[in-house]
This record gives structure tokens, C-alpha cells and sequence, in this order.
């Protein structure tokens, strides 16, 4: 059998995402895994772009490089807010400059899955996901979730958040269920209960959750929830 | 013939090399324990069953019953663990009633060995078998390949080295039956709380000369919270393609009835989660 060192180890956990009217909720669990074992049981995945930064960023994948694009990101904020006057860099040309990162490392990926929220001028939320190669959307999302329990909570946020499935009641079927912003305290819950059900039924999720809000409001709140050990 | 059934075995083998990935078996990526005390043996497991990263099942039974007063923990292929030891438990019965005597531990360590070793490893079976008989109290362990120990604390299972550490740190000897308890117990939870492949609830199975008592759940360290808001909803919020009623006077035509009356239990089993406002 050919053997070889790898450069990549997948650390487990997940994060999710989710963008109301005018703020942005990026949360992730803060259990680091290999294999069977748990490294720590408080690593954090979400990241605050600069000391008085609107942009939040948060990543799973492979934790060494989740972490080194977090300080890349977090460097070039800072940097171009000596190089600019200090004018603050708006979260659409962060988003396209993540976006160029990674696929400046196309060959040898930065093997972490991104999701990029914050408020752009007009104090409205903001949401992009990345692959690990770069690839994301410019319009930007509504709700995004990446990492080990992905799979199980895409189908719980499609149908909370962007009422995928759900018709009105009274039209037999007929009429989809209207899509509408989601006051931030439902966003809080369905966040909270995401979580707490990927536990459930995912092994490498657990031990803690780490909720980040930015709102055009109360600017910058972290709250970090009790999950499951097991 | 008795035995298991190869004739899928080719054609099997040729889908796989065309790129067919092999059917995933439900491992129970498990914690598992026994301990000898002064006047018996306990034995103890966790109750999570995974397939891959997924929970599979939430509570479900590693403590298989061989005998009476033999039982087995087991480790490994769900399926491979429950049929093996259900296997050795009929032959270990008729064997007992053709010899009047009452089954040995030894005896049933010895065809679980045969057997998986016939096999070669194929048999994902990591057993812990204990009991009290005529000779005296046992505790094995049986690995897949057909080796087996015989030690006075063992653990078996991707926690089993979690569950060891509890062992080395605090066994001793001539132990009582509730520190025995209390010591498998806690190197369960160090499975639970430290392997992944571990989670849930702590089974204990207790067996003395007289009787063996199964403690089910006898731990329930991981209850889940309550969620946050309901997700009930509204009737006819689901579409559908074709509406159909049928009068509970015509059910007869599908299914057969009965009539349990109001006071009459429901259905046992394990209660599914709904959501109730």
C-alpha cells in the first residue's frame, strides 16, 4: 500500500449563517475533532474582521488553514484602513477580495468552507459563502450553512427560513408560502435549534455554540451556548 | 445447509470493481466494560450506534443476554454482534439441556473464539462476555479474529482506551458489587464524553451467584434540551397531489382492527419525539 503525508485533516464542527433585514447572525459549534477525539472543546470558528469591524467571518474545514485565512483576512481589513484614510472597508469588496484568496491558492487550497456576513453602507445584511477554491455568489445569500452537519441543517434552514416546502394553508397547495425577513429573536431560535439537533445525530459536533450578531442597532454581540459533550 | 448464504459474493465483487462503493454497516463505535467484584462480575456499555460521522441510534442495546447468568457486551458490526451472540446463545441452550447442566462461561468464550476464528476477522464481533457459573465468576474479552483474554477489568471499543485510563487510575482489589458498579459506570461516561463513536446512556448488567439484574439506563447524563420554539404546522400547509377519505366503516376493506378499548395500554416501545405546543 502506497503511503504518502497528508496535508489536510478535517477538524469537524460546523457553521451557519443567516441574514434578516438589517443585521447578520453567523454562528458555529466550538468542538475541534480528528478522528474519534476531541482536541479542544473551545475553539471558536467565528472571527470579528478588526476591533470595530462590521464584517464577521466565520469558517470550518481543515482548522489550520480556517484559522490562517481568518488572520488573512483580518490583516487586509486593517490594512486598508491605514491605506484608505481610514474609511472602512465595505463587505462587498471584502467579499471579492476572500474571494481572490482563495483562488490565489487554486492549487494547493486553503481547505476551509467560508462564510462571510456584515452590513453594508446603508446598514443592510450582508451574506456570502465560499467554497474552498472561491467560488461564491455576489448577491449574496439569505442563509448559508457549511461543514460536517451541513447536511443536515440546509434542509431545516431552506424550510424555516426560506419556507421551501410550505404553501398556504388554504390554497390546497397551490400558493408557495411568501418569503420574509425574520425578526432576529425566531433567527436566534432556529439558529439555537439547529444546533442543538445537528448534535443530536452528528458526532463531531457539540460541546459549545458561538452566536455572532451584527446589527445596524447594538453593533457587535457574542453569546456562547452550552451544547451537548457527548 | 446452515450458515451464510456466498451466492452474491461474485457478482458483488465485480459491481466493486466497476466503482460500486460496499454497503456501509452500522458500527457501534462503542464503549464498552466489565469488572469482577467479591461475589460476581459487572459489565456496562454506552448506547450510541453510529454509521460514519452519523448517530444511527440514540439508545440502543450493547448488552446482549447468552444465558440466565452469562451476558455479552458487544463492539463493532451491529448486526455481526447482535447474530453471533444470538447464535451462541441457542447452541449454548441446547447444549445445556442435553448435558443437564448449566451453561460455562469458558464454553460459551470457547465457541464465540471458534466460530469468529473461522471466519477469519470477516465477523466484526469485539465481545465482552461475563457470567457466574458452577466454576466460579469469568470475564473475557473475545476480539473479531478468534484471540481472547481473561483479566480481572477490561474495556473494548474506539473508547476503550478512554474507559481503560478510569480503570488503571482507580480499580483495586476485592471491590464491592456497588463500587464495581460505580467504577464501570464512570469508565463508561469517559467514553461518552471523551470518543466520539460513544454517546448517550450507560446500560449496566449486574451478575451475581443468585441472578443477573439488568440495569437499563441506568445513567442518563445526555438528555436532550428543549427546543426553542415549535415547529408544528398548520394544516394544509403540506401540498398533495390526490385527496382520498375513507369511512371508518369501509376500514375493514385495508386493515384488520381491533378495538383496544380507552383504558387499555397503548403500544409499548420506545416513545417517538413529537412536537406538542
Amino acid at each position: 500500500m502506497r503511503h504518502g503525508w497528508n496535508p489536510y485533516t478535517d477538524n469537524g464542527g460546523s457553521i451557519i449563517g443567516i441574514a434578516g433585514d438589517d443585521f447578520v447572525i453567523l454562528a458555529g459549534d466550538t468542538r475541534h475533532t480528528s478522528g474519534y477525539n476531541i482536541n479542544s472543546r473551545d475553539e471558536r470558528k467565528v472571527y470579528r474582521l478588526g476591533e470595530n469591524s462590521s464584517l464577521v467571518l466565520a469558517t470550518v474545514g481543515f482548522g489550520a488553514d480556517a484559522k490562517d485565512l481568518a488572520q488573512t483576512m483580518r490583516r487586509a481589513v486593517e490594512d486598508f484602513k491605514f491605506q484608505h484614510n481610514l474609511k472602512d472597508m465595505t463587505v462587498s469588496a471584502a467579499a471579492q477580495f476572500l474571494c481572490t484568496v482563495l483562488y490565489g491558492n487554486r492549487f494547493f487550497p486553503k481547505y476551509a468552507y467560508c462564510i462571510l456576513g456584515g452590513l453594508d453602507k446603508n446598514g443592510k445584511a450582508r451574506l456570502y459563502s465560499y467554497d474552498p477554491v472561491g467560488s461564491y455568489s455576489k448577491e449574496g445569500e439569505s442563509r448559508a450553512a457549511a461543514g460536517a452537519a451541513s447536511s443536515l441543517i440546509v434542509p431545516f434552514l431552506d424550510n424555516q427560513v426560506e419556507f421551501k416546502n410550505q404553501y398556504i394553508p388554504s390554497s390546497k397547495g397551490t400558493q408557495e408560502r411568501p418569503v420574509e425577513h425574520l425578526d432576529r429573536d425566531t433567527v436566534v431560535r432556529l439558529v439555537k435549534d439547529a444546533f442543538t439537533g445537528a448534535t443530536e445525530r452528528h458526532i463531531e459536533v457539540g460541546d459549545g455554540l458561538q452566536i455572532v450578531t451584527v446589527s445596524a442597532q447594538d453593533g457587535y454581540q457574542e453569546e456562547i451556548m452550552p451544547l451537548k459533550r457527548d | 445447509m446452515p450458515g451464510f448464504d456466498f451466492s452474491n459474493h461474485t457478482r458483488n465483487a465485480a459491481l466493486h470493481a466497476k466503482g460500486v462503493p460496499l454497503p456501509k454497516a452500522t458500527s457501534t463505535g462503542t464503549t464498552i466494560v466489565g469488572c469482577i467484584f467479591d461475589g460476581g462480575v459487572v459489565i456496562a456499555a454506552d448506547t450510541r450506534a453510529t454509521s460514519g460521522p452519523i448517530v444511527a441510534d440514540k439508545n440502543c442495546e450493547k448488552l446482549h443476554y447468552i444465558s440466565p447468568q452469562i451476558w455479552c457486551a458487544g463492539a463493532g458490526t451491529a448486526a455481526d454482534t447482535e447474530f453471533t451472540t444470538a447464535l451462541i446463545s441457542s447452541q449454548l441452550e441446547l447444549h445445556s439441556l442435553s448435558t443437564g447442566r448449566k451453561p460455562r462461561v469458558v464454553t460459551c468464550m470457547t465457541m464465540l473464539k471458534q466460530h469468529l476464528f473461522r471466519y477469519q476477522g470477516h465477523i466484526g464481533a469485539y465481545l465482552v462476555v461475563a457470567g457466574v457459573d458452577p466454576t466460579g465468576v469469568h470475564l473475557f474479552t473475545v476480539h473479531a479474529h478468534g484471540s481472547t483474554d481473561k483479566l480481572p477489568y477490561v474495556t473494548m471499543g474506539s473508547g476503550s482506551l478512554a474507559a481503560m485510563a478510569i480503570f488503571e487510575s482507580q480499580w483495586k482489589k476485592n471491590l464491592t458489587r456497588d463500587e464495581a458498579v460505580a467504577l464501570c459506570s464512570e469508565a463508561i461516561e469517559a467514553g461518552i464524553f471523551n470518543d466520539l463513536g460513544s454517546g448517550s446512556n450507560v446500560d449496566v448488567c449486574v451478575i451475581t451467584e443468585e441472578k443477573a439484574t439488568l440495569l437499563r439506563n441506568y445513567k442518563t447524563p445526555n438528555v436532550r434540551v428543549p427546543k426553542e420554539q415549535s415547529y408544528r404546522f398548520e394544516r394544509g400547509t403540506t401540498a398533495y397531489l390526490k385527496e382520498m377519505v375513507v369511512k371508518r366503516k369501509d376500514l375493514k376493506q385495508y386493515v384488520t382492527i381491533v378495538d383496544l378499548g380507552s383504558s387499555a395500554p397503548g403500544p409499548s416501545g420506545d416513545v417517538m419525539e413529537l412536537d406538542v405546543e
